[in-house]
């Protein structure tokens, strides 16, 4: 008990880092990302028609909380140069006679243009015209059809003989949070975990293993162990905790049951140790590994599944990923877990990737680390020899 | 964690991904201040949008001011640490380098 209290003074300083930064990031994260809808988008009109069709279509625009119409553009190449500027996202183009070819049955067509160069706001603001555009075509048909004999009544419901409805299930409002955030939660989490545990501590235990006696070993190892455990269980509980919390300010789900993303950031916990095992086998200078983590921690964001799902990379990039970042196994299956509350069933497949994961780079760490004391030891009684020969 | 760290958080809150405009606008201020947000963007623009020299100077001209203050602050600390570090191995050195940097 005693040796406990005294990990536990000594890892103090990394355990409360772990705790705070990702509480406060999580919460930071969240206010900055706390608005699930990309509302009043610069929207520029040019209006090459100028009738009462027309000018129905640009005030339903306006009206529509997902646009702002702020300019009025006088041609084509103006309405370019505004998105090519950045003075407005998207555009409408009506070209002229719209409503008199309406009239004529001739399916004029409207254009709209988005920059496509941010898809957040191209595609709200294409999203927001299509339903104000679609809307007022469905007047304009009621309208065409009662023009032409057919009963007010009888108009609409030729009008919704097809219909459908839209239900998105889980994150029906696509905000950043519910996209995000169990991932992110996950990225700092083991950023913290090897940076300023497993990594160093294995660097400088390799002095300590080089010099201590074999049968010093199993005393060196469990200490490591006890403290490993320390910190997976801290990680897990302040997981669970931050995400709590996000889910009482910023109504982040948490769908899951608490046992399964227990076992689940478990999982996630022994693969990022097995990772950093064998990162701290071959460190040296722990100064050269923050550097390559700093350039990898996007790569490991990017390549997770969440931001862009494996079923449209290539298989064998797939395949490489799966079998080199800590992430892979866990983080889709976290995040399905929290936001769709998944069952054991489901969980498992991801758990069993996560286990083999962990198993193979354990293994390996610890091969490549035991080589690196040996290596050690042996320039150390080199040195010796040499010594003693002086 | 801090490399890392600002790596991430410079890359979020600069509206490559997320837009500005959905965040509060308080973010908007911040985001100008941040090199990833004079980066980036830019050089999606270029590339996508076609955007020529003229267009993007002005975020070459922030990136040079900001690499210049940066790399005086790390001179002006850089420099502070050697002469606390002199003064403490060697009593007196900083009344010596400031004797030199007076005849120089």
């Amino acid at each position: 008990m005693n040796k406990l209290i005294k990990i536990l003074k000594e890892e103090q300083n990394n355990l409360l880092m772990l705790i705070f930064v990702v509480v406060i990031f999580v919460l930071f994260l969240c206010y900055v990302w706390r608005n699930p809808y990309v509302n009043h988008i610069p929207f520029r009109v040019l209006d090459k028609d100028n009738s009462a069709v027309s000018n129905t279509i640009i005030s339903s625009l306006a009206a529509n909380e997902g646009l702002s119409v702020c300019y009025y553009a006088g041609s084509e190449s103006e309405l370019e140069q505004a998105i090519r500027d950045k003075k407005v996202n998207a555009g409408i183009i009506i070209p002229e006679d719209y409503a008199v070819n309406i009239s004529r049955k001739l399916s004029p067509q409207i254009l709209v243009v988005s920059d496509g160069t941010n898809i957040n706001l191209g595609g709200n603001a294409v999203a927001a015209a299509s339903s104000v555009l679609s809307t007022v075509n469905a007047g304009l048909t009621v309208k065409m059809l009662e023009g032409n004999g057919m009963a007010a009544a009888e108009a609409q419901t030729a009008l919704g003989t097809f219909s459908y409805v839209e239900r998105i299930l889980y994150e029906p409002q696509g905000g950043n949070i519910p996209r995000n955030m169990y991932t992110i939660v996950l990225l700092i989490t083991m950023q913290i975990y090897v940076t300023r545990f497993i990594v160093p501590a294995m660097v400088d235990r390799r002095e300590m293993f080089a010099m201590a006696e074999k049968k010093e070993y199993p005393v060196l190892v469990l200490d490591f162990a006890v403290r490993i455990a320390i910190y997976i269980a801290t990680s897990v509980v302040v997981n669970f905790f931050a995400l709590c919390l996000a889910g009482k300010l910023y109504a982040l789900p948490l769908r899951g049951e608490i046992w399964i993303f227990t076992v689940s950031t478990l999982a996630f916990m022994l693969n990022v140790t097995a990772f950093g095992l064998v990162c701290g086998a071959i460190t040296k200078n722990t100064a050269h590994f923050f550097q390559v983590n700093a350039m990898f921690t996007l790569t490991f964001m990017f390549t997770s599944g969440i931001v862009y799902p494996y079923h449209m990379m290539p298989g064998f990039l797939v395949t490489i990923i799966k079998l080199l970042s800590p992430f892979a196994a866990m983080s889709v299956g976290l995040k399905a877990v929290n936001l769709k509350g998944l069952g054991w069933a489901a969980a498992q497949p991801y758990i069993i990737d996560s286990l083999f994961y962990t198993s193979f780079w354990i293994i390996l760490g610890a091969l490549l680390y035991a080589r690196s004391i040996r290596l050690l030891k042996e320039k150390r009684q080199t040195i010796n020899t040499l010594a003693r020969g002086l | 964690v801090s490399s890392s760290g600002a790596v991430a958080i410079t890359y979020l809150l600069s509206g490559y991904t997320i837009p500005l405009m959905t965040m509060p606008p308080i973010f908007t201020k911040i985001a100008w201040f941040l090199p990833n947000t004079h980066f980036i963007v830019p050089l999606r623009d270029m590339a996508l949008l076609g955007s020529t020299f003229a267009h993007e100077a002005h975020h070459m001209v922030w990136l040079i001011g900001f690499s210049a203050l940066m790399f005086s602050i790390a001179t002006i600390l850089f420099l502070a640490q050697r002469i606390k570090h002199s003064e403490q191995s060697f009593p007196g050195a900083k009344k010596l380098f400031g004797q030199v940097g007076k005849n120089v």
